[in-house]
């Protein structure tokens, strides 16, 4: 069978189509051109007619006019007119003859030439012949003869002729319109032809190629559903025949196919239920690899000891059950435990290991094989037992723990114990990582504790810039991202950035440190940063800063070097004048008035810087904490009592001792609590100039002992208290310039009292006098309670005494009994206080050395009425001197030594009577 | 004889001064602080003026600095404890013209004194 192409196939279609078309198309064409031809030729022919015919009728008008115009008026003009209208005539006919005419024209024509001959030839050269004669009638009746009437019917004859052309001519272009009408219709008849011929070959084309093709998808459905097919197609001899006997064989060898696999399928379904047990037995294999390299995987990821535990012990008792088992680690106890009863457990844990350790430390196992005990009869009653145990080692062979099982009624299985044994090694690597994971853990945790700890704030700081570690302090202090937020809270950010990035850079080798500030809350802070490169096998891994808080230091050094400058001015006046007058003495001859002035005033400014240096070395030993203090029960009264009577050669001021305090026991150290009152009673007799009364009270106030100390003098100015207490603060004022001082005494009171857990203040008005507060917490409570109540209710007795031991003994006794006691030194300053407030009694010592003479003091009081009835006991180391007892009355005379409470009785007696002297009495009254 | 204003907060670094001076044969006028210094300055004329850097009321530099154009003419001579430059460079630009840091000696003042006279 010859195949054929399909593409060979349309094309000789198409091909002998379009030729078809061509031919009728050229056929169709040929004739309406021809048509067209025809009738354009038929029109010009009767057009050309219809001009000849025309143009004779019109000339034989011309004719007629011409020659009658020369009858009438004999004009040769008109004659020759006429005569070359015969010739045009003829010319005319000559052109009428030569075209098709019809027989009724040709007849004309023939008429017309002869009549022109005629004309010619005879009537013209007749009438010409008549006008020469000037025969006027005879042309008229010429004229009227035949020749006008032949000339007229000739006339009428073109006319008709010409019109019957004419109507010809319009018969013609009718039917030529009619003829292009049908034309047209023909060449659309023709096209629709055409178009329908083009639509019925594209037709039966599609259908060729359609059918088959819808054909094969539908044998292809019925293939895919397994039916079976017959392609009609597949008769063609085209590529749709092939294609359709291929699919045909393609369905047919598939079909083969399939019954074969059907057959094949039989046998592998056989294979794979043969296969399915091998797989289920591999399968077993694997999930048991897959449980032990996941127990692998925990083993060597996992750092935590007990998850560690759990998976080992877990993954033994799957893969290996045993009746009864447990893990130990020797370390630390830790267990785990299956099957077994907490007493078992327990006593395992308190058992010496030390023959567990050695038995496995020789041996890889051991095993007991034992009848059953107590324990285990609840299991299995008279079964045989086998203990199983097996060691956890390092590399070194040290026991990290033990593995143990039990198995009632059964062995374990050589196999099993070398699995067993082989996964305890894998176990003891395990192991070994955690031990030494939690080593580095713990000493790590402890270096940051160290770190944390430390005051200091410290980074590393890798070489990107980026903080690598740093401890608590480093982190309070950058509170952010490091550096921009330590850079935004310093002071100069610029220095500190530029020192930071100078430290991180590679290049910089050795250490170095810079200080920076910053604001905190309204104080400056002061931070020194250290920084050095951190290196590790000499590859440098960063570098670290340490940054320590240098306020207080740095406020210590400026305090220092203000300190060394004042201390330096301070001595460098008493230097000058001592240096200065003694060079005037040495080099100049001087008066001896002079001389002695000088020396004075060297003397007076060695004294001066003796002092300065002295105050200054004190405070500075008490300021640096080396000042020892010899704490002891100090009566405090007793210590006033001493240091005023330091002071009685005063002669300008009136100094007093008021003591009001029951008891007055502190602990302190008596020789610096001494200093402290020293110094205020020196200051109130300097600063109060004019002279006046120093009065110093004693007095206890809830747990307090409150000493203080007034003047009457120059007080101080409301802006300088507050600095009073500080080193070298002294008021420069010029009415104090002159006052002597090392601006240290307060500065020493203050740093005194402190250190006794006390206060020091002080209360002024300038220009009348100030007074200076000490508090000291008392030695007892409830001493100030007594003291309080026997003040209030107790009366006044002066004492006028310049002995300041004998004066306190008095004053210890008087209290006792509930006397408020005040203390005199001097005759005039007891005299005039008694007649302010009259005490209750006065106890006068007769020798008061620089004070004056008790008896002058008695005797004045006895003048004045205000004070002479006022007791008067005479304390005296005299005998009575009766002359003088009698002289004043005295009402006791008491002879020293005598004993205290003679006096209080003596007071006791009298106190508040009417102005009697007591003598003391040489013996107790019986 | 020349007049000279010693001024002074230490009275007895004064009478030193003065003393030394007198014996010069000058006559001497004492100023016991700044403000003292100033007032006696403006009463009367001086020719030479011996003047303490740290005094109260006003320091030696702010006294230099207070002086008339007229009063500028007269040398100064300041006594400083502090030798720092600072504070000397402070009081050369406010007119000192010598110095004397304490402590002195009566000495190289009497010198220094007969030089500028």
């Amino acid at each position: 069978m010859k195949n054929r192409s399909i593409r060979a196939s349309y094309i000789r279609k198409s091909a002998l189509f379009i030729a078809a078309v061509l031919v009728v198309t050229a056929a169709v064409t040929g004739y309406l051109m021809y048509d067209q031809n025809q009738s354009e030729e038929a029109q010009k022919q009767l057009s050309e007619r219809y001009e000849a015919v025309d143009a004779v009728s019109e000339r034989l008008n011309e004719l007629f006019f011409h020659s009658r115009s020369y009858y009438a008026y004999q004009n040769e003009d008109d004659l020759r007119s006429a005569q070359l209208d015969l010739r045009a005539l003829s010319v005319g006919l000559d052109r009428m003859e030569e075209l098709e005419l019809s027989e009724e024209e040709r007849r004309f024509a023939l008429e017309l030439r002869s009549f022109l001959i005629d004309y010619e030839t005879d009537i013209l050269p007749t009438a010409a012949a008549l006008v020469a004669a000037d025969d006027y009638e005879g042309l008229r009746s010429f004229g009227q003869e035949g020749s006008v009437a032949q000339i007229n019917g000739l006339f009428d004859q073109a006319s008709e002729l010409r019109n019957t052309v004419f109507a010809d001519l319009q018969q013609e272009y009718e039917s030529a319109l009619d003829e292009s009408t049908t034309n047209l219709l023909l060449s659309f008849a023709f096209g629709m032809l055409v178009f329908f011929a083009i639509l019925f070959m594209s037709q039966r084309l599609l259908r060729q190629l359609i059918v088959p093709v819808e054909e094969l998808t539908e044998a292809s459905d019925k293939l895919a559903e397994g039916e079976t097919i017959d392609i009609e197609a597949a008769s063609r001899h085209d590529e749709l025949g092939v294609l359709g006997r291929s699919f045909m064989n393609m369905a047919s060898s598939l079909q083969q196919n399939e019954e074969e696999m059907q057959a094949q399928n039989e046998e592998l379904k056989a294979q794979q239920d043969s296969l399915q047990d091998l797989l289920e037995e591999a399968d077993k294999e694997k999930r048991k690899v897959d449980r032990f390299s996941l127990l692998n995987e925990t083993m060597s990821t996992r750092l935590d000891r007990q998850e560690l535990l759990d998976a080992v012990f877990a993954y033994v008792n799957e893969l290996y059950p045993s009746d009864r088992s447990m893990f130990c680690m020797m370390d630390t106890l830790d267990f785990r435990a299956a099957n077994m009863t907490g007493t078992m457990i327990e006593s395992w844990q308190q058992a010496d290991k030390t023959m567990w350790v050695q038995r496995l430390t020789d041996d890889k196992r051991v095993i007991i094989t034992r009848p059953a005990e107590e324990s285990d009869k609840g299991i299995a009653p008279a079964a045989e037992i086998t203990d199983y145990y097996t060691a956890v080692k390092d590399a070194e062979g040290h026991i990290y723990a033990i593995f143990a099982a039990t198995n009632i009624g059964s062995r374990f299985s050589e196999e099993e114990m070398e699995e067993i044994e082989a996964l305890m090694s894998h176990v003891g690597i395990g192991l070994q990582r955690v031990l030494i994971h939690e080593e580095i853990a713990k000493s790590r945790k402890l270096s940051q504790k160290i770190l944390d700890t430390v005051n200091e704030g410290i980074q590393l700081i890798g070489h990107d810039g980026t903080c690598l570690q740093e401890n608590r302090a480093a982190a309070e202090l950058i509170q952010g991202e490091w550096p921009e937020s330590l850079l935004q809270i310093v002071d100069e950010p610029e220095e500190l950035e530029k020192f930071i990035e100078g430290m991180i850079s590679q290049e910089s080798a050795g250490s170095a440190s810079h200080e920076f500030t910053m604001q905190h809350g309204e104080s400056s802070v002061v931070y020194s940063v250290y920084s050095t490169p951190v290196f590790d096998e000499n590859q440098r891994i960063g570098t670290i800063f340490v940054y320590r808080d240098r306020t207080r230091e740095s406020e210590l050094d400026r305090m220092k070097s203000e300190l060394v400058s004042t201390v330096s001015h301070e001595l460098r006046t008493p230097l000058s004048s001592v240096l200065g007058f003694t060079e005037l003495l040495l080099k100049k001859e001087l008066k001896p008035e002079r001389q002695k002035k000088y020396i004075t005033t060297i003397h007076k400014e060695a004294k001066r810087l003796t002092n300065l240096i002295n105050d200054f070395l004190d405070l500075q030993r008490m300021e640096s904490g080396s000042q020892p203090y010899r704490m002891e029960n100090v009566q405090l009264d007793q210590l006033v009592l001493e240091t005023i009577y330091q002071f009685r050669h005063v002669a300008t001021h009136e100094l007093l001792f008021e003591d009001t305090a029951g008891g007055a026991a502190v602990q302190a150290d008596g020789e610096r609590m001494q200093q402290v009152l020293t110094n205020l009673i020196s200051n109130a007799v300097k600063f109060s100039p004019a002279g006046g009364k120093v009065k110093v009270t004693l007095a206890a106030k809830d747990d307090t002992l409150q000493l203080s100390v007034s003047d009457e003098g120059l007080g101080i100015p409301e802006s300088e208290k507050a600095r009073l207490f500080q080193k070298f603060q002294r008021i420069d004022q010029s009415d104090r310039r002159n006052i002597g001082g090392t601006g240290l005494g307060l500065a020493i009171c203050r740093e005194i009292v402190e250190k006794h857990g006390g206060r020091i203040s002080v209360e002024s008005e300038e220009g009348k006098g100030s007074v200076f507060n000490v508090e000291l917490p008392l030695r007892e409570s409830g001493q100030a309670v007594d003291g309080r109540e026997q003040a209030a209710n107790g009366e006044t007795v002066f004492i006028v005494e310049d002995d300041a031991s004998l004066a306190l003994l008095l004053s210890e006794e008087l209290k006792t009994n509930g006397y408020r006691v005040v203390h005199y030194m001097h005759v005039d300053s007891a005299l005039s206080a008694m007649k302010e407030n009259p005490p209750s009694a006065a106890v006068i010592d007769l020798m008061l050395g620089e004070g004056g003479n008790g008896w002058d003091l008695v005797q004045r009081m006895k003048q004045d009425p205000a004070t002479k009835d006022i007791p008067i006991v005479i304390s005296s180391a005299l005998d009575e001197a009766e002359e003088k007892t009698e002289e004043f009355g005295i009402t006791r005379y008491l002879t020293k030594p005598y004993p205290p409470e003679r006096l209080s009785r003596a007071v006791m007696e009298h106190a508040g009577g009417n102005g009697d002297i007591l003598f003391p009495e040489q013996n107790p009254p019986s | 004889m020349k007049r000279i204003l010693v001024a002074d907060d230490e009275e007895i670094l004064r009478m030193l001064i003065t003393d030394t001076l007198e014996d010069l044969g000058h006559d001497i006028t004492e100023a016991e602080d700044g403000a003292d210094a100033l007032r006696k300055l403006g009463e009367a004329p001086f020719d030479l003026l011996v003047v303490d850097y740290m005094m109260p009321e006003k320091t030696g530099l702010e006294v230099l600095q207070q002086l008339t154009d007229e009063q500028r003419n007269m040398p100064v001579i300041m006594l400083t404890a502090k030798a720092q430059e600072q504070d000397r460079e402070r009081a050369l630009a406010a007119g000192a013209d010598y110095f004397m840091a304490k402590p002195f000696s009566p000495e190289e003042l009497e010198a220094l004194v007969e030089d500028i006279l």
